[in-house]
């Protein structure tokens, strides 16, 4: 349960909405048009008094703003709005790490994700995506998180980060806990397991460095000192929970609208040449990641007063979604060219996977339209997804014609 | 106002009219110049806003720091004369100056 803060002196009345990002009205369903609706009845800036009280941003100029200045806006206090009462924020380099020692842990992850990497991983990506819907292609039906977006990110993960693909088998549990079970003391347990994975592969590439990531990492310097293990393992660990999700909630996010839309499926279907071009309008209408910063100094923003320590959301979905930054935010139009989506962030701690995911989630639409060009909601069945920091998927069940028998 | 002159790998020439102290990057972003990403937006951690910087230009410009050397490891099709268009600041200097983009960013 949500910790209900009492009201800060400096929080005006009107602008306190009861908005709790885990418990949306139609939250279950479609949190997209479950959060559109709640923005459409609140203002640019206004206060929850759920987890220990925060400011939400309507406004996708202001989002935008916050997220990119890291003077103003620190990510040190931690960067998600559900912390359970009392807990300690750690150190997850860069996530939660300011200037000036963000870019030391943040170049390395630059290189690794970068454009010559990101050909190999390409290779792989296809390998794998043709793999999984090839498994389940002549069903004629599938979960769509349990039969696929689940096993792409994390097998690409292992890949960049040097690790055995077949400990993947182990990690999806742990993963599937944090991301998904809204019990607090699961949820640590589990990040504990991927903790303690994580320092066992840091201790051995330590003892024998190769030129894989990992060990890459145990050897970056902050500054004028050797970076800690427990820095190392955390970098590990963030990249193992943090890397995966977001991609497999946007890929159900995406596919579940092209479930429901025809006339867009066989627009891509007739020109696959078109997927890439019309990937950022997709992402930026199923944007499902999320951020959070701390005010540092007292200052106005929006018109509104906060003072240092204020916490504050910065949700992709509502900067994609803000009637006053996009025309007819609601619809997905492919004619549409946006640029400054903030799917990944803006700024020093702009996602450095987001090129990554642009190519898996890519690589799905190219390979799963050409095998299974029609297809839609399983009838009789229902979505269900799960509302939080993130905009997760739990349940997308999918049929499509199956070949005759083969 | 400046003008940089991108050429892309097919021939085809963009000019773009740039402003003093912006850098290159922004420069073709502004004048929509296809071939430049710049995903991360000038922060040094994308290495596709990356530019091959013709030889007689070369020596105008600072040399690259060693952050950009680091990022200049990833780009595709590295060549003695690729930089990273979002570390080239403008200058009146700069006027004229000739940007040959690679085949693909990514």
């Amino acid at each position: 349960m949500s910790e209900i803060a009492e009201i800060p002196a400096h929080v005006p009345a009107h602008l306190v909405f009861d908005v709790d990002p885990y418990n949306l009205s139609g939250g279950t369903e479609d949190p997209f048009r479950a959060w559109s609706s709640v923005q459409s009845k609140t203002p640019d800036v206004y206060f929850t008094p759920h987890f220990g009280g925060f400011w939400i941003l309507n406004r996708a100029a202001l989002i935008s703003e916050v997220v990119a200045d890291p003077v103003r806006f620190s990510s040190e206090g931690g960067v998600t709005i559900a912390s359970a009462p009392g807990d300690n924020v750690p150190p997850f380099p860069p996530l939660n790490i300011d200037p000036p020692h963000h870019s030391f842990f943040r170049k390395p992850l630059s290189i690794a994700l970068g454009p010559q990497n990101l050909q190999k991983l390409g290779v792989r990506t296809r390998e794998i995506v043709i793999e999984l819907i090839e498994g389940f292609r002549d069903r004629g039906e599938c979960e769509f998180m349990t039969d696929f977006a689940q096993h792409v990110p994390i097998a690409i993960l292992m890949e960049i980060l040097g690790l055995p693909f077949a400990d993947s088998a182990h990690l999806l549990p742990f993963a599937d806990t944090v991301n998904h079970n809204s019990d607090v003391a699961e949820r640590s347990k589990a990040v504990e397991e991927i903790v303690a994975y994580a320092d066992r592969w840091v201790k051995e590439r330590r003892t024998n460095p190769g030129s894989d990531l990992i060990s890459k990492l145990t050897q970056i310097v902050v500054g004028d000192r050797p970076i800690t293990h427990d820095e190392a393992v955390a970098m590990v660990t963030v990249l193992l929970i943090g890397g995966m999700d977001s991609v497999s909630l946007t890929m159900a996010a995406i596919m579940r609208f092209l479930a429901e839309s025809r006339s867009h499926r066989e627009r891509l279907v007739a020109n696959p040449s078109l997927i890439p071009e019309v990937l950022d309008e997709l992402l930026r209408r199923h944007s499902g990641a999320a951020t959070a910063r701390v005010v540092t100094a007292d200052m106005e923003l929006g018109g509104v007063q906060m003072k240092a320590g204020d916490r504050i959301f910065l949700t992709g979905w509502l900067h994609g979604m803000d009637p006053q930054a996009w025309n007819n935010p609601m619809e997905v139009d492919f004619s549409n060219r946006p640029r400054d989506i903030l799917t990944f962030g803006k700024g020093i701690h702009k996602c450095v996977g987001a090129n990554l995911a642009r190519l898996e989630i890519r690589t799905l639409l190219e390979e799963w339209l050409a095998r299974i060009p029609d297809f839609s909601i399983k009838p009789g069945d229902s979505v269900r997804t799960m509302p939080g920091q993130t905009l997760a998927f739990i349940y997308l069940p999918l049929i499509w014609p199956a070949p005759a028998d083969a | 106002m400046p003008t940089i002159v991108f050429i892309r790998h097919d021939g085809i020439e963009y000019r773009a009219r740039a402003e003093v102290g912006q850098s290159v990057m922004q420069a073709a972003l502004n004048a929509s110049v296809p071939g430049i990403l710049a995903e991360c937006g000038g922060m040094l951690s994308c290495a596709t806003c990356h530019g091959y910087i013709d030889p007689a230009w070369a020596v105008r410009l600072p040399a690259p720091s060693a952050d950009e050397r680091d990022m200049l490891q990833c780009v595709l099709d590295p060549r003695d004369e690729s930089r990273l268009s979002c570390q080239l600041t403008v200058t009146e200097a700069l006027d004229g100056l000739i940007v040959r983009l690679p085949k693909s960013q990514l």
